[in-house]
């Protein structure tokens, strides 16, 4: 049966404390950072996509493409080497967080795209009917309803960076897979460690797959 | 592209390398589907199942298994299991195994959006018409089911597929891992990964397309 | 100006409120208003019949610049609305604009329209606090007044998803008289309702209609539209064909097709009299 050496274990935890929260660190930063450019670029790219010229929304329709139908970790790994080539060399983790800016980007625009879309005419057409001015349309109806019909989606992407973060390891960024690896190798401590990470990764997502439950269920009427 | 000159010759003699990393690639996604597929069907049969600690271990397992990172998962998998005195896989078994549960935990989803979207109507017919439980099943629930489950198996399908690039980082040569070999070898990284991505491209782009054929030669029926 | 208070029913004789004159607008190739004019007096109740896809719901879309419409205009009290120009130099006018002439006429749809992410109160406060720049308590007590007015006032805090089809569509109608518009303009408001909520909806208007407001109805009710328009005007094939009072229109009509119209109500007409029998009437 398993050897749970319980003693070591929380000692070697304890003396790897440093390191480990160097490894939460990143991790955190790879995984808000995705999502900050994800939702930023996302938003700009989506409003363009709706509302921009013909060659517009042609450019983002193409971005969108690609970088949905392309693996996470080639977006990771062709950023990574390009600006290397073609700039100069990124350090790991701020290539990993661009690139799965971009791929969170991507999954973001067709959320925010969706939203704005299949908001009702009718809506659109009270707000002009009491005299509403497009900018007061925008942020008194298009940008609330928009928003809750967006939101529990965009939790579901932000699950899907946190897990995605793991993948900067690939690229040596001393992330919480890549240290816990470390550690696990080094104390020979495999299944406490990998246990722990498991935990850790898991309260995080399950956490946020509740509140986009939640998010779901509060806006449920109000979602068109 | 400052200083940068696209030579695509650079990639020719891979050619092979590259044939053979495809197949590597299209051999993981189509096992990890069946035995992710079969798997989901039963959890999704088994979520709704009258034994309350069926239906609350089922939930809990894929619930746990659709927050986990797929990384993490190869990983236990690779180096947890054999510890537990389970034997041990290969590297490829290691990866299918991974991926076919994660694969499990979101056909089951699908399915499960699929079973409740249905209008109860057909089963009733079915059981109107006396057909038995495992009959109402296979003859009439699930087929349509499936219809209605389509686009998102279809999106979860091409999911796994790009999931697949997953496995260079566990040193199975498929197409990431290929991309990578060429592009440390020739210091042609633009063109390696450009063509990687286009195969990717054009393979998800075909699953997409498809999907769409068989959608709509599906919807005529219904 | 305020409806609150009973006025008479006397248009302030010299100008109508609203002309539309010689409006035509085509969908691509198909025509949708050809050369319609018409007149609405301060006051009035003007409704407009006819069979669907007669143009009715368009022209008024056109009235408050929902719609873009090619030749003819369109006045309110001696003012242009929607356009400046003639000809090639003709443009329409931007949005701030069309926003200050829609905040002049109210309009209730046919399917209400509520922002769901509001309360009611919430619903009728937001033109006023935006449009007509109240602070918040004074917008909240004008809400307030309003809802009580259509019979609302417990539900004001309900968000639409709580009310049924006709208080929502009350909660519409105070959003729109809330503003004070010169006149409204009500599209079907009854059509999407189940017949046992109609009733409630057409007393609110026909309250308004009694209190003075300047209304224009497309409408299906005949029987209402009968006892509570002061004229009607009947289009078909996208013309106005026929303008008259009630009794005329419906009683004497003159052309064949509006013979025609008003046969298919006259048996069921005929039982109703005067009463709001709405689930008989003109599904047209």
């Amino acid at each position: 049966m398993i050897q749970f050496s319980q003693g070591n274990f929380l000692f070697e935890l304890w003396m790897s404390r440093a390191a480990l929260l160097d490894a939460l660190s990143v991790t955190c930063s790879v995984a808000l950072g995705g999502i900050a450019i994800g939702l930023v670029v996302g938003l700009f790219a989506a409003l363009a996509a709706v509302f921009g010229p013909a060659w517009l929304r042609w450019s983002v329709g193409i971005f969108v493409y690609a970088a949905r139908g392309v693996p996470a970790l080639v977006t990771i790994f062709f950023v990574y080497y390009g600006v290397g080539v073609i700039w100069r060399a990124l350090p790991a983790q701020s290539a990993g967080t661009l690139a799965l800016g971009l791929y969170a980007a991507a999954q973001m625009t067709e959320i925010f795209r969706g939203a704005l879309q299949s908001l009702p005419r009718g809506q659109i057409e009270a707000a002009k009917a009491i005299g509403l001015t497009f900018w007061l349309r925008i942020v008194d109806v298009v940008a609330p309803l928009s928003v809750r019909r967006a939101l529990p989606s965009l939790v579901n992407t932000a699950v899907d960076l946190v897990k995605a973060s793991t993948l900067v390891s690939a690229l040596g960024a001393g992330d919480l897979l890549l240290t816990g690896q470390q550690i696990a190798a080094r104390t020979f401590l495999i299944p406490e460690v990998y246990l722990t990470l498991w935990i850790f990764y898991l309260s995080i997502n399950t956490t946020l797959t509740v509140l986009g439950r939640w998010l779901e269920d509060r806006f449920r009427n109000v979602i068109y | 592209m400052l200083g940068y000159e696209l030579r695509w010759e650079a990639l020719w003699p891979y050619q092979e390398l590259i044939g053979h990393a495809f197949l590597v690639s299209v051999r993981l996604a189509v096992l990890s589907l069946l035995l992710g597929g079969v798997l989901g069907l039963v959890l999704a049969y088994a979520s709704s199942s009258k034994i309350r600690l069926l239906r609350l271990a089922t939930v809990a397992y894929v619930d746990a298994i659709r927050n986990t990172p797929l990384l993490l998962l190869v990983f236990i998998v690779y180096l947890v299991v054999p510890e537990l005195g389970l034997p041990g896989l290969d590297a490829d078994g290691t990866f299918v195994a991974a991926l076919a549960m994660a694969a499990s935990g979101v056909i089951c989803e699908n399915l499960r959006a699929a079973f409740a979207s249905m209008p109860k109507g057909y089963l009733e017919a079915a059981m109107a018409v006396g057909l038995r439980a495992w009959q109402r099943q296979a003859y009439i629930v699930l087929p349509i089911a499936l219809r209605y489950a389509l686009p998102a198996l279809t999106n979860s399908a091409v999911s796994v597929f790009k999931d697949t690039s997953l496995a260079s980082i566990i040193a199975i040569k498929e197409l990431t891992y290929a991309a990578r070999e060429i592009s440390t070898n020739t210091f042609r990284v633009f063109e390696a990964w450009i063509v990687i991505a286009v195969i990717y491209l054009i393979v998800t782009t075909a699953m997409a397309a498809l999907s769409r054929m068989l959608e709509r030669r599906l919807s005529k029926a219904m | 100006m305020s409806y609150i208070e009973g006025s008479c029913k006397v248009s302030e004789a010299h100008q109508p409120i609203l002309t539309v004159k010689h409006l035509t607008k085509s969908f691509g190739p198909k025509a949708v208003l050809r050369d319609v004019s018409l007149e609405l007096n301060a006051g009035e109740v003007l409704a407009v019949i006819g069979s669907s896809g007669s143009g009715k719901s368009t022209l008024l879309r056109c009235v408050n610049a929902l719609e873009e419409y090619e030749t003819g205009e369109i006045r309110l009290r001696g003012e242009r609305l929607s356009y400046r120009g003639d000809g090639s130099k003709r443009r329409r006018l931007g949005d701030r604009q069309l926003a200050a002439e829609r905040a002049r006429i109210g309009m209730v749809f046919q399917s209400y329209n509520l922002f769901p992410h509001l309360t009611a109160q919430e619903n009728v406060m937001l033109g006023l606090r935006r449009v007509r720049g109240m602070s918040r308590s004074r917008a909240v007590e004008v809400a307030r007044q309003w809802l009580d007015r259509v019979g609302l006032g417990d539900r004001r805090t309900h968000y639409a998803h709580q009310l049924s089809g006709g208080q929502q569509q009350r909660v519409a109608i105070a959003r729109a008289v809330a503003l004070e518009p010169e006149l409204i303009l009500l599209d079907e408001v009854t059509s999407a309702l189940d017949p046992e909520l109609v009733g409630e909806v057409l007393g609110v208007i026909r309250d308004l209609a009694r209190n003075g407001m300047t209304m224009m109805v497309v409408s299906h009710e005949m029987s209402f539209v009968r006892d509570v328009a002061d004229r009607v005007a009947f289009m078909h094939g996208s013309r106005v064909l026929e303008v008259g009072s009630p009794a005329k229109i419906f009683d004497r009509p003159a052309t064949a097709q509006l013979k025609t119209f008003v046969g298919r109500f006259r048996g069921i007409s005929a039982k109703l009299s005067n009463e709001d029998a709405p689930a008989m009437d003109g599904a047209a």
